[in-house]
């Protein structure tokens, strides 16, 4: 027992490796449920968006790079879909250079699907671009971008990522700064959010909601307890607490599964090695105090 | 000359910077407006000096080959290969550029980010060890979180929810008082001319 205790201290790490591999993939394709409560953070950041007033369309910033995607799309996919579904317009832009493509598809992705499901369901409504939404893309200068909005976004953004004027986008008439909008809503991996909450929601006083990844979350929790940040989604559990809010079964419900087993799994590993490390410390005690 | 007219233009545009958010004056807010899109002009240029650094710095090693110098060649040949196709056939959804950035670029990345996954296993495996007092407490915290981040039990949860909002807020909150502190002094030292760093030399 104690040779095997010693083999687990010394464990190449490929082992460490391949079970991690295995309890991912079984989690993902074996047909199990789990079920998830709902924090303070998620449930306020949903409750703007579900109050969010019709006239006053809410800002949605993708602020993330293709990396993080598998951990943020789900959250965006979610808000953008609870907005829709509750007629909230989403004017959608990007800070980052590697966003406006994944912006783009999601938006599109989403419309195509809620349209879809309206026409299956005999629902006489459609998502439309620049009434429902508009994407107006990135602009370099992150801070200076976000100030510009405070002022006038048509001075940031004469035109939407399209080349459309945004006087003649339908949704934009009357809307110029963060006092027309419901809320700010960035999605990133990055200090991003920080800067939203220092430049957009200081100065106008707009709700800033977060969606950021699990390992990032720790870093803003300061930001929630002041109510500088108005709610919070951290990594795939915040998404899947939105989903179970929303009631729909969506990428983070399905992901969050394989989260759970391998967190369990690095729980098992950390509390074996601890036990490893124990027995044999005991022994060399044991041994030294008998060599005396 | 040289090093005096760019310390009186930063004193200036900075000292304008910080007063411009209390003085409510339609002259300054306008000025101010200005102020902000020659700063969005200023950060298009950064864009430029990116890509130059970028292609100077592979181009290099490239030249030199360097150990890995098949590795610059790669990213030299990416980067020209993605911007031909940009600008020759657009960039929105449905053209070759988007194909290749949906379907090479976002898998590469993810596989990078999702290989963290694993490290971590592997590193806490070793590293969370009750070797020491604090050692314990770091490792009782992290067993906590990760399990009430992903069961669903009302005290587990309830205790994760305490350890991120009650010492990490307190311990986060520190970092972030102390960085902004720091980023005050700095911003006077550059106002006032005393760090002088940025302007090359000593």
């Amino acid at each position: 027992m104690k040779k095997l205790l010693q083999k687990l201290l010394v464990l190449d790490r490929r082992w460490i490796f391949l079970v991690i591999g295995l309890v991912v993939i079984i989690a993902l394709v074996a047909p199990c449920t789990t079920s998830i409560g709902i924090t303070t953070p998620v449930q306020s950041f949903y409750d703007i968006i579900d109050n969010a007033e019709k006239d006053k369309p809410v800002l949605v910033s993708f602020d993330l790079g293709p990396s993080t995607l598998p951990e943020l799309e789900p959250m965006l996919r979610a808000v953008v879909r609870h907005a829709f579904l509750n007629d909230v317009q989403i004017i959608a832009t990007a800070m980052l250079i590697q966003a406006p493509g994944i912006a783009e598809r999601i938006l599109v992705e989403v419309t195509e699907e809620l349209n879809e499901e309206f026409e299956d369901q005999g629902i006489d409504r459609r998502i439309e671009m620049g009434k429902d939404w508009v994407f107006l893309g990135f602009r370099a200068g992150v801070a200076a971008v976000m100030l510009g909005i405070g002022e006038e976004i048509r001075n940031v953004y004469p035109t939407d990522y399209y080349g459309t004027y945004l006087d003649d986008v339908p949704m934009m008439q009357n809307i110029h700064n963060y006092y027309d909008m419901s809320a700010v809503v960035t999605v990133s991996g990055t200090q991003i959010p920080e800067s939203w909450v220092m430049y957009a929601g200081g100065p106008s006083g707009v709700p800033v909601l977060v969606g950021v990844t699990a390992v990032m979350a720790p870093n803003f929790y300061a930001y929630l307890q002041t109510g500088q940040m108005a709610g919070m989604l951290g990594g795939l559990k915040g998404a899947s607490e939105y989903e179970r809010l929303m009631d729909y079964d969506g990428m983070a419900t399905k992901g969050m599964i394989a989260q759970l087993w391998v967190h369990v799994t690095i729980v098992i590993f950390i509390l074996l090695g601890n036990v490893a490390y124990f027995v044999t410390r005991s022994g060399k005690k044991k041994r030294l105090s008998v060599q005396r | 000359m040289r090093r005096q007219i760019p310390l009186v233009i930063v004193f200036v545009v900075g000292l304008f910077g910080a007063l411009s958010y209390f003085i409510m004056e339609p002259v300054i807010q306008d000025l101010r407006e200005q102020m902000l899109t020659w700063l969005r002009i200023i950060a298009a240029f950064a864009l430029g000096l990116g890509i130059a650094s970028f292609l100077r710095n592979h181009g290099r090693r490239m030249t030199r080959q360097v150990p890995g110098w098949g590795f610059n060649v790669v990213a030299i040949l990416s980067f020209l290969s993605m911007t031909f196709i940009g600008l020759v056939w657009g960039i929105e959804e449905g053209t070759l550029f988007r194909e290749l950035f949906d379907n090479a670029q976002v898998p590469m990345e993810a596989t990078m980010f999702s290989l963290l996954a694993f490290f971590i296993a592997s590193a806490s495996f070793r590293a969370f060890r009750a070797r020491s007092k604090e050692a314990t407490l770091l490792l009782a915290a992290a067993v906590i979180v990760m399990l009430g981040r992903v069961l669903d039990f009302d005290w587990l949860s309830g205790i994760t929810e305490w350890i991120l909002e009650v010492p990490n807020g307190a311990a986060q909150r520190g970092i972030i008082i102390g960085v902004g502190l720091g980023m005050i002094a700095t911003a006077l030292r550059i106002i006032l001319g005393i760090e002088r760093s940025y302007l090359g030399g000593e």
